[in-house]
């Protein structure tokens, strides 16, 4: 039957697609559907840090050991969505000393492996870091890629038989007196909605959960978090770097990919749809960062963007920096007594597989369906809209060196072609010009590739150009204002952008 | 600022103004050209994950080291020191790098050849001398410059004013009349010349990316130099490339002590005389139709080109300056087997302005840039000190 599955998924970040991959894995039929594309959320919107459990070594405990297994696990699993750059942990000249004796027991505590090295050592490997630090303490810290990771689940997912649909909203949840028997989804391209019925919903939308649980009626108390990070133009560091002090604004630098990821800061918001950054808080954010790396701000800054924390207060519990980091699975029998549908909220991106994991065994329970979880084991898909060494094909976007090759897998059996979803495969327009040149390039490649039409090349480019510009203006000075002024020369004088053709469409 | 040629990687705008002054990149297509081997590659080398790095490498030996990207960047950026900086990392056959190695150590050659010029000018002329040079990967085609050794006259006279003279490879060992005007040039403007006790400048050995060999070069150079600076010596060089890497490259690749007080005293031989205001009544303009090729390392210095104006004044009546093109042989570049086509390709609209009209003489200041035109052309071509010193009366 084309509308029923076992079990559908809302939600497309690390955990639902995550569960999709678990649960393939399994055998078990199952869709996911997500509003956007994967990873637009929470799970693209992060540090890119896969934590070795150190941050949390004080004051979360149980988070901290699962994030070091995690660690673990996903090195094996995932090498082509992590890069194992390792981590440093950094008291500066005014953090309190006394805190890395607690954070040291922590740790080991947790079972995470905490090597010291002199502050002599550690300016050596890091030249760029403060000369007045006091203690160094290196520890399995990595960075990860969150949209390949998504990306990646879903495509493991579907070799398994498994399908995901991106761009269809959930837009109501059907229920039979307290039995959820699925859902009515809104394919956002052609605008069809469609009964899809299964025996099991799991909601895993992050910071969205609590309005698809008020859709069956039910309580899901999630109060957004909003963090703002930075994007620097290069790494400067080769490990992760962190501040040794309890977890603040502004205390971690990733080297991530061919930039530098720096956050974050947290504060509550009433709209998971609120991630725009503001100078102020770019400004907040780089007073801390001095502390660790003094010349911070002779560094471009490329852009700022915020990710919402899907942070579940069950009753009150603390928020914020306060709020724990575990996950949480509720069964809303057990809540409210409506069936066939649970919640998984909370919890962090490093820990995705071990919530997906839980979730899919307490589901297979209730659905009674045999077996057991292998995600720990079977490697994921991750190998794909990789430049691949030795490619004659010119770069279209040259500063991420994005090949025709590379456009033309990103958009391999998409319904419809969004610069951003390639982006968020290939890295394009991720570079220093933020979209400058490669974005009409990619546009003109797919327009002679894909036979689009003039206005929905048009509509393609304006996305484009809009969305970059969103990232970039909380950080318009220096290089990246003048960077802005050659984009505004490029798109509104001389292809005057804002006078073209619309695409009567969605986009 | 800590360590400002990381930053300078940040100030690309990827404008590509400097693509569209790249003379390999107007003629050869597959080069990436300067912005994308220097700042872009260079952020990428910092990720430690980057699949074409071995590709982007090989294209570094391409780099002519022109500087006119440099020059072009509005933004500060310098993206030949980039590619100077990498080729260390260039994994050469071995074949390859014994080739660059014997092309790099020419000032060697020079001192052994330049002993019996004879002897060695018949050799260089050897088809079997040539096809072995073949067999290591140097261009057949290419016509050697010949040696020549001369007895140089210097006045003995304590002067007030003092230059010391470095000749650079060519004038000492090819050309000792271009050395011999520069000294009477000294001379008649009043200064008391000594001849720097110094051999190679290092710019071959910088440009095949042999830099720690180049170090120790800029370390003895400047220590001597230093000295000569400390009694009140002027530096005076002939030669647009020595000039520019006495002025600029030891600063841009060396931390080495006294090396900007050496670069703060160094002069072109014709910035110097029209600084000092040294006129020449003598002269009469014998020439017209003049045509005179500013080579890349003079533009670089951004000293505009005094040797034009002297000439323009004392010695030649219509002067076409040329400083649109790079001649393509970019020192030991053009001496290289593979390279050598597109060495000459590059110079064919240069050597194509300059056959264009019946000039009487063809001027250019480098040694290099001249055997490339008169192997383009098949013209002779005079460094502008040898007509400018023949005004001056005995």
């Amino acid at each position: 039957m084309g509308n029923w599955f076992k079990v559908i998924i809302i939600g497309g970040g690390a955990t639902g697609t995550g569960i999709l991959r678990d649960l393939a894995l399994r055998g078990v039929d199952c869709l996911l559907l997500e509003k956007e594309d994967f990873a637009t959320g929470t799970s693209g919107r992060f540090h890119g840090l896969l934590h070795s459990g150190a941050r949390y070594a004080v004051k979360d405990p149980h988070s901290a050991e699962e994030c070091i297994q995690e660690n673990k696990i996903l090195k094996q699993i995932a090498p082509g969505c992590v890069e194992d750059t390792g981590g440093l942990f950094v008291a500066t000249g005014e953090d309190d000393l006394a805190y890395s004796e607690k954070w040291l027991e922590g740790c080991k505590n947790a079972g995470i492996e905490v090597q010291e090295i002199s502050p002599q050592e550690a300016l050596l490997e890091e030249p760029r870091l403060a000369k007045n630090i006091k203690k160094v303490y290196r520890v399995p810290d990595a960075a990860i890629d969150g949209f390949r990771l998504c990306a990646a689940n879903v495509r493991s997912a579907e070799k398994k038989g498994a399908q995901a649909r991106n761009y269809t909203e959930v837009i109501d949840i059907i229920k039979e007196g307290n039995k959820v028997k699925g859902v009515i989804a809104k394919d956002l391209v052609t605008g069809k909605e469609e009964e899809i019925y299964c025996d099991m919903i799991i909601n895993a939308a992050g910071a969205w959960a609590g309005k698809i649980a008020a859709m069956a009626g039910v309580d899901v108390n999630i109060v957004p978090d909003k963090g703002v990070l930075v994007v620097f133009n290069h790494r400067f560091t080769k490990n992760v770097i962190n501040r040794l002090r309890p977890p603040g604004d502004g205390d971690i630098f990733v080297p991530h990919g061919s930039v530098t990821i720096f956050g974050t800061t947290s504060r509550e918001t009433t709209d998971p749809e609120d991630n725009g950054a503001t100078k102020e808080d770019v400004l907040a954010l780089l007073g801390e960062g001095r502390k660790l790396i003094p010349d911070l701000d002779e560094i471009r800054l490329i852009r700022a963007f915020a990710g919402v924390r899907p942070l579940y207060q069950p009753d009150g519990g603390g928020t914020g920096r306060n709020a724990t980091r575990d996950f949480s699975l509720i069964d809303h029998e057990k809540e409210a007594g409506i069936t066939g549908m649970v919640s998984v909220v909370g919890g962090k991106l490093t820990t995705f597989r071990l919530m997906a994991n839980a979730v899919s065994d307490y589901v297979c329970t209730i659905l009674k369906i045999p077996g057991e979880s292998v995600t720990d084991q079977e490697p994921l898909v991750d190998d794909f809209c990789r430049l691949k060494p030795n490619s004659k094909k010119e770069f279209l976007c040259q500063c991420e060196q994005v090949t025709e090759d590379m456009l033309l897998e990103a958009v391999e059996g998409k319904k419809r072609i969004s610069l951003s979803d390639v982006r968020r495969l290939t890295r394009l327009g991720m570079g220093p010009c933020q979209g400058t040149f490669c974005t009409f390039r990619a546009a003109g490649f797919y327009q002679k590739q894909k036979k689009l039409s003039v206005s929905q090349v048009n509509a393609m480019l304006e996305e484009h150009v809009q969305e970059r510009w969103k990232g970039n203006h909380p950080v318009l000075w220096g290089g990246q204002a003048q960077e802005a002024e050659i984009t505004r020369g490029v798109y509104l004088s001389l292809l005057n952008l804002d006078k073209l053709e619309r695409c009567d469409g969605n986009v | 600022m800590s360590d400002n040629r990381k930053e300078m990687l940040d100030f690309c705008l990827k404008c590509s103004i400097c693509h569209t002054q790249c003379p390999m990149v107007a003629k050869n297509p597959s080069y990436p050209g300067p912005k994308h081997l220097g700042p872009e590659a260079e952020r990428l080398r910092l990720t430690g994950k980057n699949p074409s790095r071995d590709e982007q490498n090989k294209y570094l030996s391409y780099c002519l080291n022109c500087k006119r990207c440099d020059e072009a960047c509005p933004h500060g950026v310098k993206p030949s020191v980039y590619n100077v900086k990498n080729k260390t990392s260039i994994n050469n056959a071995g074949q390859e790098s014994l080739r660059d190695w014997i092309l790099a150590h020419n000032d060697w050659w020079g001192r052994i050849a330049g002993k019996m010029p004879g002897v060695s000018n018949f050799f260089l002329k050897n088809p079997f001398i040539k096809t072995g040079m073949s067999l290591l990967g140097i261009a057949p085609q290419r016509s050697f410059p010949a040696y020549k050794s001369k007895k140089l006259k210097i006045a003995r006279d304590t002067k007030d004013k003092k230059a010391v003279y470095f000749r650079g490879c060519y004038a000492r060992s090819n050309e000792p009349d271009i050395a011999q005007s520069v000294i009477k040039l000294l001379e008649y403007a009043g200064y008391q010349v000594e001849i720097a006790p110094l051999g190679c400048c290092g710019t071959p050995v910088i440009s095949n990316g042999l830099m720690t060999e180049a170090k120790k070069i800029a370390e003895k150079n400047i220590q001597t130099l230093c000295q000569y600076v400390e009694k009140g010596y002027k530096i005076v060089s002939s030669c647009p490339s020595c000039t520019l890497t006495l002025k600029e490259e030891y600063d841009e690749f060396f931390d080495i002590p006294g090396s900007k007080k050496v670069s703060q005293s160094v002069w072109d031989i014709f910035e110097l005389l029209l600084h000092d205001n040294v006129e020449f009544p003598g002269s009469n303009k014998k020439f017209s139709r003049v045509i005179y090729h500013v080579p890349c390392h003079l533009k670089a210095q951004g000293i505009g080109t005094p040797a034009a104006n002297l000439i323009r004044k004392y010695v030649v009546n219509s002067l076409k300056v040329m400083d649109k093109y790079c001649c393509g042989i970019s020192g030991t570049f053009g001496f290289k087997k593979e390279k050598y086509d597109l060495s000459m390709k590059i110079g064919n609209d240069l050597f194509e302005e300059i056959k264009k009209e019946p000039y009487s003489l063809v001027l250019t200041d480098c040694g290099t840039c001249k055997l490339q035109i008169e192997q383009g052309t098949g013209l002779h071509v005079i460094h502008p000190v040898v007509i400018l010193a023949e005004t001056i009366e005995k």
